[in-house]
């Protein structure tokens, strides 16, 4: 018994040892490993990937996870099993409405004609939809536009048949000749142009009806507290692949498809539907804004998750009062110092 | 002999003629001989025990008679014919009862006579006869799980008998049940065949039972089975099996029986 | 230091020590060799008493989760506690879910799943029991059946689409196929595991072929047929998942997967409840008809 007793006091000591230890090198400046996800869209960052440059820029290993939607992604950084993520502004909106303990940190890219409506030749407006049937990926940034052009073109919604689909089976729906257009991003919009689609519409002319459809990096909240200076030298690792690929976008398209296994002039095209506001230009209060106050993409966020809540997508009793919290410039104003 | 023949003359005699049979080993091995050089007369109307050692091949040679097995060598001939597969005119009883558990007791004994297609009122006349016969009045709608193991057998009697087939082959049939059961069922089967006559094949390791039933002892040699011995029992009938064990007939023949059956593991 | 198990001396065997017991009288034993026997009447508790001790295990699990949740043993957004739920399934029954009330997803979900699973049993019995009885037939079938069988139907999807496009018969058929190559599988088997001495009795009897299959083939068959059919329920009820990932806007399998794009644990869980409650509740219908048709199995 007394042995017993002896191995679970030596046994609680050593835990209480290395616990500390762990603690301690926590509070060290640099993780052991940055696991990041990406999804499959042609982005910039996607070159430091290729290059291995953004590893050697943060100096730690890098894990480069892929997901199919931001939504997975999301839900793998809630597992605590990735520590920054890129997703679009709508699965994003959800997780904060959701309390799920991240942080915006940047915008990475704007949604112009990266997303696009694409619908068969004889549907020759948003509004020639009704009686209709259209795809789309639900819960993604297109899903949003696609009602949110609903809203702007006065389309009545129950009037479309609606058909919720992953990108890779819009493209073999349209094909069978089941669905007339569909809300989809490149390269699969490029794709359904090649099968005898046409751009009805892009996610960029939704701006002036205060529709802003963005991707943002997102990074667990434990993270950001425990190695700040890593995700500060991370936003500066993407502000070089952004300034790589507008020094060169053709030469950037191609290393990106290759990296992605993707046709590069669809990647080119994509890339070219996209804005990159510099992260200068993101301390800006239309974007981030310098301090933890109301922003133009807390706003943005917030007009999204009253979508989600009219959808019934999202509770009303899930809406914060404001997205201002999680929304974090900290690590902008670090990294453009 | 009282016992009056069943079916036409010659048609309940089974003669097996240099018979022998062996089974295709497993895995591409040697095939194992069941039985060897086997020939025996059994004539219409009488009562054969088969008695032998474990594995000597007792349950083959009913298997070759009821026709679910074909001779490698030799043949089976019953009533005259050569036997080319199971049929009617052998009603067989299993070690265990063996009915069907979708079929309550009355379906079951009726099984035989609906598979040929007799009228139906005809069918319940013979199976009211053999279910009073058998002492399953009452039970004809119970479902086989609801009887005891020896009023199973009872109903598995009945089923076979139904028919009045001029063969009835029986495996070990009492070799599952309590002593009193067994007795009383060997009493029933002996009743029965008084009153219907049939030839009887029976298989049995108990020598006791083969004493009080058979008119005739077939001892078998052990593996590959052929006839070591053939004794005809001395005793009248109607037999009661308290008088039986007194005679000192029986006795004595008992121990020559299990002298001739034990021997040949002894020998080796 | 304690045991894993509760070791006491029998007083009735001297010569066993119980390992295990159910509630006053063992039920497992172990013997000096270690080898283990049963109690033969104390294999099963009474059946409320069984019932009773059940409902309390949920129970108690129910109060350790909600109780874990309160204490903040775990995230919410994880693992959201029982009485989110509750109140999640309050608002869904009274506003629905997308717009449509609850039990139309449900009613939708067992649509397609019996929708698919009746085909199945129409088809799969009959041509099960002839593989079971076809050698010839059976190596026809043989390459196809076991090749598809254990192939995750998810990976059918994109085909499924293709071929059948996005409607209703893409989903009813990828539950249909999935429930179709467990019956054939089963009731090939039945037919191969017949009695060899119910056959041998049947030809004594004088049956002829047809007879046999009539008579002695099928009814042996039928609780094997009702265990596979059993087992398709729940295979094609698992399939559902899958199926409503084929451009669905209803259903549960379609909830959970929608509210999952959304981080709408609570639904997901409330979805799950529901498929559960739901397949078990199938499940105990069939056994139900089991009981009906064969009363006799598992009798001797």
């Amino acid at each position: 018994m007394y042995s017993l007793l002896l191995r679970i006091m030596v046994l609680v000591a050593l835990s209480v040892v290395s616990a500390s230890f762990s603690a301690f090198a926590a509070a060290s400046s640099k993780p052991a490993e940055v696991r990041l996800a990406y999804l499959n869209g042609p982005r910039p960052w996607i070159l430091g990937k290729a290059d291995g440059s953004l590893q050697k820029a943060l100096g730690v290993p890098v894990k480069w996870v892929n997901f199919a939607s931001g939504p997975d992604a999301l839900k793998a950084v809630a597992a605590g099993e990735i520590d920054i993520a890129r997703a679009g502004s709508v699965p994003v909106a959800a997780a904060l409405a959701r309390k799920l303990p991240i942080e915006v940190i940047a915008v990475s890219g704007v949604i112009d004609s990266s997303e696009r409506l694409i619908a068969r030749k004889d549907v020759t407006s948003v509004k020639g939809l009704e009686g209709r049937t259209v795809t789309y990926p639900p819960g993604s940034t297109a899903h949003y536009a696609l009602l949110a052009a609903f809203n702007v073109y006065g389309v009545d919604a129950a009037e479309v048949k609606q058909a919720p689909l992953k990108p890779a089976d819009e493209l073999a729906a349209w094909k069978r000749g089941d669905v007339d257009a569909a809300y989809v991003w490149g390269p699969f919009s490029n794709q359904l142009e090649a099968e005898g689609g046409h751009e009805l519409l892009k996610s960029g002319q939704l701006q002036k009806d205060g529709y802003y459809l963005f991707n943002v990096y997102v990074v667990s909240k434990k993270f950001a507290e425990s190695y700040p200076d890593t995700v500060g030298a991370f936003l500066r690792a993407f502000r070089d692949t952004v300034n790589r690929y507008k020094a060169d976008p053709d030469a950037a398209a191609k290393s990106i498809a290759a990296e992605l296994g993707q046709d590069a002039a669809a990647a080119k095209q994509t890339l070219a539907g996209l804005e990159f506001p510099d992260l200068k230009e993101q301390l800006d209060a239309k974007w981030l804004g310098r301090n933890r106050s109301e922003s133009g993409i807390s706003k943005s966020f917030a007009d999204t998750a009253q979508f989600l809540v009219n959808l019934g997508e999202l509770s009303r009793r899930d809406l914060p009062a404001s997205f201002a919290p999680f929304i974090n410039s900290a690590f902008i104003v670090e990294a453009v110092r | 002999m009282t016992v009056p023949a069943a079916g036409p003359a010659g048609s309940g005699r089974i003669v097996f003629d240099k018979v022998a049979h062996s089974f295709p080993g497993g895995n591409g091995g040697n095939a194992t001989e069941a039985v060897a050089d086997f020939s025996l007369d059994i004539e219409q109307g009488s009562f054969v025990c088969l008695l032998g050692p474990s594995g000597c091949g007792k349950s083959t040679i009913l298997n070759l008679a009821a026709g679910f097995e074909r001779p490698t060598r030799g043949s089976v001939s019953v009533g005259g014919r050569s036997v080319a597969g199971p049929g009617p005119d052998r009603g067989v009883v299993f070690q265990d009862a063996n009915l069907l558990p979708w079929r309550n007791v009355l379906e079951n004994i009726t099984l035989g006579p609906e598979l040929a297609g007799r009228p139906r009122e005809e069918t319940l006349a013979a199976a009211r006869r053999f279910i009073k016969l058998t002492g399953l009045e009452g039970f004809e709608r119970h479902a086989p799980y609801e009887l005891s193991g020896g009023m199973r057998q009872r109903a598995a009697l009945a089923r076979a008998w139904i028919t009045e087939p001029p063969i009835l082959l029986m495996d070990e049939p009492f070799g599952a049940l309590d002593a009193q059961t067994r007795l009383s069922m060997q009493e029933l089967l002996m009743f029965i065949r008084q009153v219907t006559g049939a030839t009887v094949l029976f298989v049995t390791h108990d020598v006791d039972e083969a004493l009080f039933l058979a008119d005739e002892i077939v001892i078998m040699t052990p593996r590959p089975g052929s006839i070591r011995q053939k004794i005809v029992l001395p005793f009248p009938r109607p037999r009661a099996y308290e008088q039986l064990i007194l005679n000192p007939a029986f006795t004595e023949l008992k121990h020559d029986i299990l002298y001739a059956i034990r021997r040949p593991e002894y020998d080796i | 230091m304690p045991m894993p198990y509760i070791v006491i001396r029998n007083r009735y065997f001297p010569q066993f020590f119980t390992v295990l017991y159910a509630h006053r009288k063992p039920f497992i034993r172990i013997d000096g060799k270690g080898g283990l026997s049963m109690h033969p009447e104390k294999t099963s508790l009474g059946k409320g008493r069984a019932a009773a001790v059940s409902l309390a295990s949920v129970a108690l699990f129910v109060l350790l989760w909600s109780a874990g949740g309160r204490f903040g043993l775990f995230s919410p957004l994880l693992l959201p506690p029982p009485e989110e739920i509750w109140a999640t399934a309050r608002e869904m029954l009274t506003d629905g879910y997308r717009q449509l009330p609850l039990l139309h997803h449900v009613a939708v979900s067992l649509g397609r799943v019996l929708g698919a699973f009746i085909p199945a049993v129409l088809v799969g019995v009959p041509l099960g029991l002839a593989m079971g009885l076809f050698p010839v037939l059976r190596a026809i079938m043989d390459p196809f059946v076991q090749f598809f069988r254990p192939l995750p139907k998810l990976a059918l999807i994109p085909l499924v689409i293709l071929w059948l496009g996005i409607g209703e018969v893409s989903k009813v058929f990828l539950i249909f196929i999935s429930a179709l190559l467990t019956i054939l599988v089963g009731c090939a088997a039945a037919v191969g595991g017949t009695d060899q001495n119910r056959l041998r009795l049947g030809r004594a009897l004088g049956a002829t072929n047809r007879q046999l299959l009539r008579y002695i083939v099928f009814p042996g068959a039928l609780p094997e047929i009702f265990t596979s059919v059993r087992l398709a329920v729940g295979v094609g009820w698992t399939t559902l998942i899958a199926a409503e990932m084929v451009a669905a806007d209803t259903g549960i399998g379609w909830m959970v997967l929608n509210a999952s794009s959304y981080m709408r644990t609570d639904i997901v869980m409330l979805g799950i409840i529901l498929l559960g409650l739901t397949g078990y509740m199938l499940d105990m219908f069939i056994v139900a008809l089991q009981r009906v048709v064969v009363p006799w199995d598992g009798k001797a």
